[in-house]
């Protein structure tokens, strides 16, 4: 998908938010575009929440912008949230009402042809079958089922789901990821925060780490995650590994899997060269990559300053 | 509109408001039946020659004549003297304890985020909770009037009384009195509740606040009579002052003499509409400039 300005749909630049002596969002820069799911990822306290209370309006940034299609949260507040929907990490609804009656008294706020898609929306996200019943009766997952359904009734361009996955079984973990994708596809951006690091791998177009409220890391997920160089199975491994220590900037280790090649991303080909012009036919050359869970903790383990991948 | 469109929806399916205007209702009949009851058996029970042992025959005669005029205002031409003050002394405590829990609630369930990340602004915000509190109040006093004027007309016909001199303007003028007396009241909770953003205490400092001021006012000005000119700035005073306008009052319920006058009726709505503008101003400041966190 091409990629230009005009399909940003969310935005931050430069935002600060300071309480007391402690920085919680160092200007942080942020984008969303058309159709891509961000994932905006951080240990506890380094500032995710506060950067989406700051979209939302919720908490007042002292200094910076937040964009929602172009308008500014801090002075179109109305017109940037109309755009918006956001499933908040804690799902707030009123206990003594059903989930209908909660999504009806959303979809009075929001106006519009929402109240008319209660009912489909209630169906989407699989709870029509307990639609009747009070909000305090919910599990975890049946309320965080709900705070998504709130946050699509007005059919938003631009969707924040702060740890959508929340307390759900496997199965419901798979409907979300697929939901996600589905909303992407719809040509809506989606800014997700999770700690299930293997959702964010498998949904997200690109990820932003932020830690002490400033992003050490951020891009499309091959950038994050590190490239370690290659596992190659091959039948005579001791005549392999005394080819590859030929090649420049090669390093190799026998072990039991194959030989274990360090060598720089997009070098497989060289190397499988190397090998065949020696007689040697390798079975397997498997590029190797650090998980986004193992570049997380590195880039999180300390400040990280000079982790900018883009 | 749209906000208070909400508010309304989610107010009518609550059990609080139906359960507040439930009692009123039972407390506006259940306190004519009462009061009919008890003062009743009790000029029987003297009519009869049987005073209890405190009654000695001289007084009982004066005894006598003092319960026929309380039981005389249970009659519908005493409705803006007693049935509604009797609204209006449940309503103020039942309003703060009401209002506490509406706005309070928005916080101890966390909806209040809800609410905003929905697009609402908070000055929005707050005009829906007051005006949905002031709407409110108007069924309250509505039910709670309609109650006593039924109630004093139901024992009074019991009683044999007179049931002629019911003055319909003389009561609507009364409830609106009532209505604005509530107001000072369902600010200052609001104001209590957005400060420290719990019900409890909405409801323990207003309730302290409505019974202490009273209670405060009346020994500042038994210790000094000149201490009025102070007490008549609070809201006692002037809920009372505004109360008693225009009120043909009975024969035990007439001021005394010897008290400081009360404030004018349009003095007293003028600090009370400063008292009620000055808790809400504040209310919205404090919504202002706290950041509502997600967490």
């Amino acid at each position: 998908m091409p990629v230009n300005a005009a399909e940003v749909v969310l935005s931050t630049s430069g935002l600060v938010k300071r309480f007391a002596d402690l920085t919680a969002v160092d200007h942080l820069d942020l984008e969303v575009r058309r159709g891509e799911v961000v994932g905006l990822l951080g240990p506890n306290g380094a500032g995710k929440s506060t950067t989406i209370g700051m979209i939302l309006g919720l908490v007042r940034a002292n200094a910076g912008t937040a964009q929602v299609m172009g308008h500014d949260v801090g002075t179109q507040r109305r017109a940037a949230l109309a755009q918006l929907g956001a499933m908040l990490e804690v799902t707030s609804f009123y206990p003594h009402l059903s989930g209908r009656d909660n999504l009806m008294a959303v979809a009075i706020l929001r106006g519009g042809t929402a109240a008319s898609r209660v009912d489909p929306m209630l169906a989407r996200i699989g709870l029509a079958q307990r639609a009747s019943s009070k909000f305090r009766t919910y599990s975890l997952g049946m309320r965080q089922r709900l705070g998504i359904a709130a946050t699509l009734l007005h059919d938003p361009a631009v969707v924040i789901l702060d740890e959508p996955a929340n307390g759900l079984d496997p199965a419901g973990q798979r409907e979300i990821r697929d939901l996600i994708r589905e909303l992407a596809k719809e040509g809506r951006g989606v800014l997700l925060t999770s700690h299930l690091l293997h959702e964010v791998e498998q949904v997200c177009d690109r990820v932003i780490v932020i830690q002490k409220g400033r992003v050490v890391a951020s891009g499309p997920l091959a950038k994050i995650t590190r490239n370690e160089g290659y596992l190659i199975r091959v039948a005579d491994a001791r005549a392999a590994a005394n080819v590859l220590r030929t090649v420049h900037d090669v390093t190799v280790t026998e072990s039991p899997d194959g030989l274990d090649v360090v060598a720089a991303a997009g070098r497989g080909a060289e190397l499988n060269r190397a090998l065949v012009t020696q007689g040697i036919y390798a079975e397997a050359i498997i590029p190797r990559t650090s998980s986004l869970e193992d570049a997380f903790m590195e880039l999180t383990a300390n400040e990280g300053t000079d982790a900018h991948a883009s | 509109m749209r906000t208070l469109r909400s508010e309304v929806f989610r107010l009518r399916h609550r059990w609080m408001p139906w359960i507040v205007l439930g009692i009123i209702l039972a407390l506006g009949f259940g306190m004519y039946e009462l009061i009919y009851m008890t003062l009743n058996t009790q000029i029987k029970l003297l009519e009869s020659g049987n005073a209890p042992a405190n009654v000695t025959q001289g007084n009982a005669e004066a005894t006598l004549k003092q319960l026929r005029d309380t039981l005389a205002s249970i009659r519908p031409s005493q409705i803006p003297a007693f049935g509604i003050s009797l609204v209006a002394g449940l309503g103020s405590v039942m309003l703060i304890v009401f209002t506490a829990s509406h706005v309070g609630t928005e916080f101890t369930w966390g909806t209040l985020r809800t609410v905003l990340a929905n697009g609402v602004g908070r000055a929005e915000f707050l005009a829906a909770k007051l005006v949905s509190i002031l709407l409110f109040a108007l069924v309250f006093a509505v039910v709670g009037i309609a109650a006593v004027v039924a109630a004093s007309f139901i024992v009074s016909a019991q009683a044999g009384f007179d049931t002629n001199g019911f003055d319909g303007g003389a009561v609507a003028a009364a409830s609106w009195r009532t209505l604005y007396a509530f107001l000072p009241y369902i600010a200052l909770t609001t104001v209590i509740v957005t400060w420290a953003r719990s019900t409890g205490a909405g409801v323990a400092a207003g309730l302290v606040i409505y019974f202490a001021e009273s209670l405060i006012a009346q020994l500042l000005i038994g210790f000094d009579r000149n201490f009025a000119t102070v007490a008549n700035l609070g809201i006692a005073r002037n809920v009372e002052a505004l109360s008693q306008a225009g009120v043909r009052v009975g024969v035990n319920t007439g001021p005394n003499p010897n008290a400081p006058a009360l404030p004018d009726p349009t003095q007293a709505a003028v600090v009370l509409a400063l008292w009620t503008a000055t808790f809400i101003a504040l209310a919205y400041w404090r919504l202002r400039s706290r950041d509502i966190t997600l967490a």
